[in-house]
């Protein structure tokens, strides 16, 4: 297994590589002049313009702006064309946030689509089945910006129960979870029921052909409990899709989501990463790619270190 | 782009007003190097408020001054857009000048909405009779919000800032006309020697008389030698300053949350007085939506909505509401060097102003709560001129001038004129596209094709908005950030406009002459009356079809006592005033 790690982090160097230098062509390759939309509005002259160009490093060739940037990526001193602040400290800035949220709304859409998946595969298309797929498939449809908005409506505005923005209290700092439990509450419920559904669907499935196997009857006629027989025989044996649907949640993590973080005002990454588009600030977009890449790939070797985990017959050579 | 409100709030309009009034300044300052630089100029007294310092310098200094704090202390929470960064120097974003006016000081300030130049940092300022000396009596008790001493020596700091050898960025044309700056930036010189300080006053010597040294100098925030004295200028934006900055203002800067908040304490030994307030939490929303929430539920005490979010605050007895003077100006530009299409002829853009209905639009897209438009100046800028040329809803005038100029209605509806349609392509963003089309139906009903609309994200617009790039789009332009001299010039100046990049291809050499001689004005009659003409001739061209001015909204709880305002920069600038309670 060591091995198997070590071989598929070596294989992702090459991968972040390529990654990379697609990202950067694809963004410098992209409409729009950074100069153009970050000159000082006040002093901007033709004179001003080209210093500027000259001091972003505009007018070096792609190849040479590439090298210089992953270099000073690599050391950490890639700074933002707009704020001029390490964009590793940006980030720094933001990822707790995304982080928190994140691993809030895996953990709820985890939790509960297992749940509702389980109940659903144990009554098979019986009324409580009937409203599970409702339930999933409310999931699935409603958009987020949507949702998000009829909950703080609800809840904040009339309700006055949660409030309906930020991440913390106004003029709290440091992140004590009780301060901050009232903030996460509406944003993980609307970036975890999509989720949800996802999940309540796959669980379903996997746990109807699980319970409908040999081993499963085998169990039952052992004189297990039912309990027993669904946890340990049949759910274990149908979480490897949920496994898959985890992998690939990971980037979810560090990307952000730019929805939920623009409705809600909260500081993650995804809001960082849209407004660094928006302002062509190559530097720290391409350091969003690169760590979502790097996301992704972890959320992939993850699952499959997961799979032999799950399932003993799955080997890593 | 970040999405764009319909109303002239703090954040949704920052990055529309960069790109309006990218240059502006610059044009100005631009223009004035264009005036001989000979030894006539002695005669030529700068600007009127410079010519006039006994005026200004007695002009109420600050709003704290001029209104004592009835009840002080309490916490005022709200929503502002988050600037780039905090340090004067690098900053460019329009946020920052609304935060700056509240955190920090110059030697001098502009008064909105007038933009006259009145004293700040120092008490009385004066010019010599040939405008080429200015000489600025500082405060005596100015304090560092560190507790550090103030002296002239930050003045000369801050100033050698610009002309420093390590900053990368070109003088500006004002700074650069500084005696013995050049010798400075070319390291032929250990300082600038027309910066002289003796004890609170500090004596700047210029090459040339200039109308617009006293506006950059009131646009330049004093920086603290004490902290930035051994960074090298081209690092300041990188270091930890630029995020938690010392300054002289009455409030000072204690915590930045990125995205989040930022919290600023009153500091209590500010040269004019403690702020009302104890503290003020800048919210930072990324959406529209969310302040609005945060309004209702009173987590925010004050805010700017938008037109359609307006009629709920100003119906509830909770909240005070104020209509604030539209400081953005939208209108219709079009590429004059275009050879297929019409855009060059005075009469077709005449025709394209007449056919629009302002009142509908202002009505339709903000419920009455715009302005229409006639011009790029602020009609409460002292340059306006409210008798410039109008071309007002007339659609049957339109009709007329473009059957005059040989464009006949063809079978469909859309005029056509030796097998050329007149149906060209308007470049428009996610937020001119929603008004662009209660626009389409005015052009169309006097034959103009508006079907082909391409709609970009803010920053390809911004690289299209060049001769050549472009046929037709929406645009706009913001007023109060800078001179309003600078408004007209960025845009009717040509050498200006070649400068910084000309979208229009307008060109009219009258207008350049009047420039010059405004420049060289003795007297603000003077200046005015050659600002008139020069609205008379580019007003009645109609380089621009303008449009409306949408209206600056603000709602406040009403605990939140705030100055009455006429534009959205003196609500921040009259900070020190605030009451809450």
């Amino acid at each position: 297994m060591g091995r198997y790690i070590v071989r598929r982090l070596l294989q992702m160097i090459p991968l972040l590589i390529g990654v990379s230098v697609l990202s950067y062509a694809i963004i410098i390759l992209a409409p729009g002049d950074p100069a153009k939309l970050l000159a000082d509005p006040e002093k901007m002259t033709a004179e001003s313009y080209v210093a500027m160009r000259a001091e972003l490093g505009l007018d070096d060739p792609g190849p040479v702006r590439y090298a210089k940037t992953m270099s000073s990526l690599i050391t950490g001193e890639l700074r933002s064309f707009r704020t001029q602040q390490r964009v590793v400290d940006a980030i720094g800035e933001r990822l707790p946030t995304s982080l928190a949220l994140g691993a809030l709304a895996i953990l709820f859409g985890l939790t509960l689509g297992m749940l509702i998946g389980i109940v659903q595969a144990l009554r098979p298309y019986s009324r409580v089945d009937d409203v599970g797929t409702m339930l999933s498939l409310t999931g699935f449809s409603i958009p987020h910006f949507w949702f998000a908005l009829m909950l703080v409506m609800l809840f904040s505005v009339r309700l006055r129960w949660l409030p309906s923005s930020g991440i913390r209290p106004i003029g709290a700092s440091g992140w004590n979870p009780l301060e901050m439990a009232p903030y996460v509450v509406l944003p993980t419920i609307v970036l975890g029921t999509g989720l949800l559904a996802y999940v309540a669907r796959f669980v379903r499935s996997s746990m109807l052909e699980a319970l409908e196997q040999d081993y499963t009857r085998t169990a039952r006629s052992k004189g297990l409990r039912e309990r027993v027989v669904v946890v340990r025989h049949a759910l274990r044996n149908s979480l490897l899709p949920v496994i898959t649907i985890v992998g690939f949640l990971l980037p979810l993590l560090i990307g952000g989501a730019v929805v939920v973080e623009y409705v809600f005002a909260l500081p993650g990454m995804g809001r960082l990463a849209v407004d660094a588009v928006f302002a062509r600030d190559y530097p720290v977009i391409l350091t969003i790619t690169i760590f979502s890449a790097i996301a992704v790939m972890i959320g992939n070797l993850a699952a499959d270190v997961l799979y032999g985990v799950a399932d003993p017959r799955i080997r890593y050579g | 782009m970040r999405s764009m409100k319909l109303a002239g709030g703090s954040d949704g309009l920052t990055r529309r007003q960069l790109l309006a009034l990218a240059g502006g300044a610059a044009a100005l300052s631009a223009l004035a190097a264009c005036t001989p630089s000979t030894p006539t100029t002695a005669t030529a007294a700068p600007s009127a408020a410079a010519a006039s310092p006994a005026t200004t310098a007695t002009a109420a200094p600050s709003a704290a001054a001029a209104s004592p704090a009835k009840k002080p202390g309490g916490q005022a929470v709200i929503s502002l857009g988050e600037p780039d960064t905090l340090l004067s120097t690098a900053s460019r974003a329009l946020v920052f000048s609304y935060i700056r006016s509240f955190i920090s000081n110059g030697m001098v300030r502009l008064k909105y909405p007038d933009m006259i130049v009145v004293p700040d940092l120092a008490d009385t300022f004066t010019a010599s009779p040939d405008g080429k000396t200015y000489t600025f009596n500082l405060h005596p008790k100015v304090k560092w919000q560190d507790g550090g001493a103030f002296s002239s020596e930050d003045a000369k700091f801050t100033l050698e800032f610009f002309c420093h050898p390590q900053n990368p960025a070109p003088m500006t044309t004002d700074f650069a006309n500084i005696v013995g700056a050049k010798e400075f930036k070319d390291k032929l010189a250990g300082d600038v020697t027309g910066i002289k300080i003796s004890g609170d006053k500090v004596e700047i010597s210029l090459l040339a008389a200039s109308p617009t040294f006293l506006t950059s100098v009131a646009v330049t925030t004093l920086l603290p030698k004490h902290i930035l004295k051994d960074v090298a200028p081209a690092d300041f934006a990188k270091h930890a300053f630029a995020r938690k900055p010392v300054y002289t203002g009455p409030f000072k800067v204690d915590e930045w949350k990125a995205g989040e908040s930022i919290t600023y304490s009153a500091f209590a030994d500010h040269f004019r007085g403690r702020p009302n307030l104890d503290k003020i939490v800048q919210r930072i929303y990324p959406d529209p939506s969310a302040p609005l929430a945060d309004l209702r539920t009173g987590v925010l005490q004050q805010g700017f909505v938008t037109a359609d979010q307006y009629a709920e605050f100003k119906s509830n007895a909770n909240f005070a509401t104020q209509e604030l003077a539209g400081t953005l100006g939208w209108f219709l530009s079009w590429d004059m060097t275009n050879k297929t299409f019409p855009f060059g002829e005075k009469d077709f853009r005449i025709a394209m102003s007449h056919a629009v209905d302002r009142a509908t639009l202002a009505s339709a897209l903000f419920k009455g709560l715009a302005e229409p438009s006639y011009s790029l100046a602020s009609p409460l800028s002292w340059v306006a001129n409210a008798n410039a040329p109008k071309y007002a809803y007339d659609p049957a005038r339109s009709r007329q001038l473009l059957d005059g100029l040989g464009w006949k209605v063809g079978p469909d509806g859309i005029r056509v004129k030796n097998g050329q349609r007149l149906e060209f392509a308007t470049v428009l963003t996610t937020t001119t596209r929603d008004w662009f089309l209660a626009i389409q139906p005015m052009l169309q009903a006097i034959g103009v094709g508006t079907s082909k609309v391409d709609v970009v994200d803010f920053g390809t617009w911004v690289s299209r908005l060049a001769v050549g790039k472009y046929e037709q789009t929406m645009n706009g332009w913001g007023n109060f950030a800078i001179d309003p001299r600078a408004d007209l010039a960025s845009h009717f100046h040509s050498p200006t406009k070649a400068a910084r990049g000309d979208a229009t291809g307008y060109k009219n050499e009258q207008v350049d002459q009047l420039f010059l001689q405004a420049a060289k004005a003795a007297t603000r009659d003077e200046e005015k009356r050659l600002y008139d003409q020069i609205q008379n001739i580019a007003d009645g061209d109609c380089v621009y079809g303008y449009l409306f001015r949408p209206k600056v909204l603000n709602v406040n709880a009403k605990n939140v006592r705030l100055p009455q305002a006429k534009i959205q920069a003196e609500v921040y600038d009259g900070m020190p005033t605030w009451e809450v309670g």
